[in-house]
This record gives C-alpha cells, sequence and structure tokens, in this order.
C-alpha cells in the first residue's frame, strides 16, 4: 500500500543505520583482538550505504499505454510527450558490511604474547578509536533523523484516518 | 459518476485529495532522502508539484464535455507531480548533496501541509453531511 511506502523507506534507513552501530561496536569491542578464525588480527568491519533500486515504472507505464490516443494516420498528432528523463522516487537504503584489511596493523613489541611473531612484535588491529566515536555519533544522529520522519508519516496516517 | 458531478465536484474536496496525494508522495520523497544520508554518491530528489495543483484552481479558459469514451478532455489533464534531482552542491561531509536540516524543515512542513489538508478534507465533509441531513431535532 502506498500509504505505508515511507515507513518502509524510514526503517531501511533505521536498519542500515543500526547496522552501522553494530559495525562500530564490534570495532570498539575488538580493539585489542590478536586472533580471529580468517587467522591474523581482528579486521575493521565497515558498513557501505547502497541507495536502493528505483522503484517500478511499472504502474506508470500501464497507465500511460492505456490513455494513449491511437495514431492510424502519419500526420496524427501525438497525445503529449512521453517525458524522457523521468525519475522515480528511490525506495530506500541498502547496506553491505565489508571486512578491511588491515593497511597498517598496530605493531606492539610484546615477545611473552602468545601471538607475538618471532621478532616479538604483536599485530593489533588498526583500529581509531576516535574515527569510531564519530562514526558513531553519525550514525545515530541519522537514525534519530529517520525516527523522526516515521514519526511525521505515522501522524500523517493517523490524521488521514479523521477525515 | 453522477454522485461526483453534482456533489463532490462542487466542493473542495477534489483539490484538497490532490493536495494530500502531493503531500504523501513528498514525504516519501523527503523519507528518501534522509534515508540515504549516509549513502555516497546518492543523488537528492525534489518533487514538482506547484503546476499540478494550480491546475485545480486556475479555471481553464475553455472547457469541454467528454461525453463518449474515445473523447478528447478539454483542457488536458495536466501534468502530474514530477519528481528530479537538482543540481546542488556536495555537503559538508562530501558524500553526496543531502542536506539533512533542509530535509528535516521541508518534512516538518509538509507534515503541517498534510495536517491543513487533511483538516480542511474533514470539514468539507463535515458541511456536507451537515447539507444531507439538515439542521438535527
Amino acid at each position: 500500500m502506498q500509504i505505508f511506502d515511507t515507513l518502509d523507506i524510514s526503517s531501511s534507513g533505521l536498519s542500515a543505520q543500526r547496522r552501522k552501530m553494530t559495525a562500530i561496536a564490534s570495532n570498539i569491542a575488538n580493539v585489542d583482538t590478536t586472533r580471529t578464525d580468517e587467522g591474523g588480527p581482528y579486521k575493521r568491519r565497515r558498513v557501505v550505504m547502497l541507495e536502493a533500486p528505483k522503484l517500478s515504472k511499472f504502474s506508470t507505464m500501464l497507465e500511460m499505454t492505456r490513455s494513449r490516443l491511437r495514431k492510424t494516420d502519419d500526420s496524427h498528432l501525438l497525445e503529449g510527450d512521453p517525458r524522457p528523463g523521468e525519475i522515480f522516487t528511490g525506495s530506500g537504503v541498502l547496506s553491505q558490511e565489508v571486512r578491511e584489511e588491515p593497511i597498517k596493523p598496530r605493531m606492539v613489541y610484546d615477545p611473552n604474547h602468545p601471538d607475538a611473531r618471532e621478532d616479538g612484535y604483536v599485530m593489533y588491529p588498526d583500529i581509531n578509536a576516535i574515527t569510531e566515536m564519530v562514526d558513531m555519533i553519525a550514525a545515530s544522529r541519522a537514525y534519530e533523523a529517520n525516527i523522526t520522519v516515521m514519526n511525521a508519516a505515522k501522524d500523517m496516517v493517523n490524521r488521514s484516518l479523521d477525515i | 459518476m453522477f454522485l461526483d458531478k453534482v456533489l463532490f465536484n462542487k466542493t473542495k474536496a477534489p483539490v484538497l485529495n490532490a493536495a494530500l496525494d502531493v503531500s504523501q508522495l513528498r514525504q516519501r520523497v523527503i523519507a528518501n532522502n534522509i534515508a540515504n544520508v549516509s549513502t555516497k554518491g546518492y543523488r537528492v530528489q525534489r518533487l514538482r508539484f506547484q503546476e499540478y495543483l494550480d491546475s485545480f484552481v486556475r479555471k481553464p479558459l475553455v472547457e469541454g464535455q467528454t461525453s463518449d469514451s474515445r473523447h478528447i478532455a478539454i483542457p488536458r489533464p495536466m501534468n502530474s507531480p514530477e519528481v528530479f534531482e537538482p543540481e546542488t552542491e556536495l555537503n559538508d561531509a562530501g558524500l553526496n548533496n543531502v542536506d539533512v536540516d533542509k530535509e528535516m524543515a521541508t518534512l516538518a512542513e509538509n507534515h503541517l501541509f498534510f495536517n491543513v489538508g487533511a483538516r480542511l478534507l474533514a470539514g468539507t465533509f463535515d458541511g456536507l453531511k451537515k447539507s444531507i441531513v439538515g439542521r438535527p431535532g
């Protein structure tokens, strides 16, 4: 139903931001993790956002075909332009999680550490707490913005029930 | 429909209907912009709807009757509201051109717009009902 589409869009935003938040939490929790299943230090999790595909134009195309006049003669004019390049509203956001290869692991000299290399250095994940905190604030603000939109949409639905 | 012609089309209901539809669509566009606030390379969308709403308010010079399904309506049906992507600068984060403050302001405006429309429409129906039922008692 069209009336609930807005809620779907906002909820896609909410889940994308929540996913980002989970990744950040995991990054901060694993700031000292030297051992992973794949071997090596923990790899930073990062969530990338993608725009969800634009809505299918099918229903609009159907309407256009139905209303189109028939052209039985070459000199007939077409009923209006088909309006090229028309854009349709998107349908929210998609998120994707990627594991970043540590470009430069943090090296700490600790020969007694069980994961120390032969030269005595331990590879720690290269996680910058400040970057994570900033990302966290951004994600939580974006989450709030989506909630505001959602509340507005809910209120609109409620109001329309009063008509 | 007969009832539409004699009853509803004489009231403000059609234009309010259109206004609510526009508002609903606009809400969608804003929701999408805000949902994509951290999408890299996303391009902000806006809705062009002024012409569409104007077509309900402004009286056409010539109006044709359509008594047959093959007749062409005069005036031509107006352009439906259209979504477009304005060319604006990237925002401060440099990811995309979504300006959250602007979107929130538009959202608040649209919200009020919808509430006003809904209230007026409710009032229209209320008036219609009163005129049908007449004075109570």
